[in-house]
């Protein structure tokens, strides 16, 4: 049975994201996780196929809330609703670059902050300077976050095989140019 | 064709596990986590530790000097608790009170801080179940409480810090002591005191200061008193310091008095923490 490298590679850049995730703490200075798991899914979503896009989304918000504590579904739900807006924009523009990554991954880690928050609401005030504060901590997280996320995967991407190189106009790689 | 199938298979089966084996994913995940956070934990031990050790030779000698006699006085120490302890068994026996339940700390390091999302305050200890560590059970450092563990997996627990919005302990106050009585509150964790955002108290403290509920309404504590544990909540034993009073006010009702505590433990250089495990007791749900 051939080994599927989307598979092998989903679960090592979802694995190593959550264990830098996990590892990194959280300071009085920098109240905010930095989201990898995030990033890894919106790179699947931009660059993978629909199904395993979804899988990934799945995975990712599952391993976010069992090892944050949060209930079970709460950020799967949010990244299947932020995949389906990535893959609408995926048409017009977006594009699984690091630049637009960095941006995507920030905006994504806002939203995610306001989404979390409204769904473990503890019945106390949601607009505080606190909740502010931890918006303006995201969108820097976010930045780290989707800059690492979408160099590893695209990198892990081209060394697996999945993405090939681009040939030039001649049906030669450009790698093989100088042999 | 056949590699579609199979992702969508394996989607349907993680939500399904998300949905119906919640217990599971998060004790799978932690599980998975733990022998590489734990290589961390050994590689600061047993390799950092070495390689700081080479570099500060001297410093190392002074301070075993310094542990040695530290030891001998706590030696000392130890056996005059021995001999009290002998002294309350037999007041009780005396009393016909009942044995206190046999306890037992054992030292954990912390893995990480506030798992991966961060949204509550917690810590993820590197021992479990497996080492007799059960939900409920308090967790402390010798400066004061740390929180308690709200989970449990085989080889990690979670641990809510008293810092929590969650978290709740039964406390009471160190009084002056006659004419005063007994003082006691529950202690809140910290997040929408009223100070809380305070500007100057945010260049003092790092946290939010935690609140001490309905005490009586006509004690006011005096600044920097000691809050301990009170005992009644069948977690906490009774006399471990949680934090110190910054201010307190009457409650809007009129009825009670709150306070603002601070806590005794700065959360954040935690290092490593002690579990109580208490043999044969009960623990919370």
């Amino acid at each position: 049975m051939r080994l599927d490298m989307d598979l092998l590679v989903s679960v090592v850049t979802l694995f190593f994201a959550a264990l830098l995730q996990d590892l990194i703490p959280v300071t009085p200075s920098f109240p905010v996780k930095i989201g990898f798991l995030t990033a890894v899914a919106l790179y699947a979503a931009l660059a993978k196929p629909v199904w395993v896009a979804l899988t990934v989304a799945v995975w990712a918000g599952g391993l976010t809330d069992a090892l944050g504590g949060l209930p079970l579904l709460c950020t799967p739900c949010f990244l299947l609703v932020i995949y389906g807006l990535v893959r609408l924009m995926h048409r017009v523009f977006l594009e699984a670059t690091l630049v637009q990554g960095m941006l995507l991954v920030a905006v994504a880690a806002v939203a995610q902050t306001v989404w979390t928050r409204l769904w473990v609401a503890t019945g106390q005030p949601f607009f505080t300077w606190h909740t502010l504060k931890l918006l303006g901590y995201a969108v820097p997280a976010g930045m780290a976050a989707g800059l690492a996320g979408f160099a590893v995967c695209g990198l892990a991407d081209r060394v697996s095989g999945i993405v090939k190189p681009v040939k030039e106009g001649n049906g030669i790689l450009w790698a093989e140019t100088n042999r | 064709m056949k590699q579609a199938k199979l992702w969508v298979w394996l989607l349907v089966f993680s939500l399904g596990a998300l949905v119906f084996w919640r217990a599971g994913v998060c004790d799978f995940s932690r599980e998975a986590l733990y022998p590489y956070e734990n290589a961390k934990i050994w590689l600061e031990r047993a390799v950092w530790v070495r390689v700081q050790a080479v570099f500060s030779r001297a410093r190392q000698a002074s301070r075993s000097a310094t542990l040695e006699r530290e030891v001998a006085r706590l030696q000392i120490v130890a056996a005059e608790a021995e001999a009290l302890g002998a002294e309350v068994d037999r007041l009780r026996a005396l009393l016909d009170f009942p044995p206190p339940p046999a306890c037992r700390w054992q030292a954990a390091p912390v893995l990480s801080r506030g798992g991966t999302a961060a949204v509550w305050q917690s810590l993820r200890l590197a021992k479990g179940s497996l080492h007799g560590i059960r939900k409920g059970d308090p967790v402390v450092v010798p400066e004061g409480v740390v929180g308690r563990v709200s989970d449990v997996s085989p080889h990690t627990s979670e641990v809510m810090l008293v810092t929590d919005p969650n978290s709740r302990v039964a406390c009471e106050v160190e009084t002056p002591g006659e004419g005063v009585g007994v003082v006691r509150g529950i202690l809140y964790g910290g997040g929408s005191s009223p100070t809380a955002d305070d500007p100057t108290l945010t260049l003092l403290y790092v946290v939010d200061p935690l609140r001490l509920r309905y005490l009586a309404r006509e004690f006011e504590p005096a600044p920097r008193t000691r809050v301990i544990t009170s005992g009644l909540g069948q977690t906490f034993p009774k006399g471990l310091t949680v934090g110190y009073v910054l201010e307190s006010q009457l409650e809007p009702n009129g009825l009670s008095r709150e306070a603002s505590v601070m806590p005794a433990v700065d959360m954040a250089a935690v290092d490593e923490v002690f579990v109580l495990s208490r043999e044969g007791g009960s623990r919370a749900p």
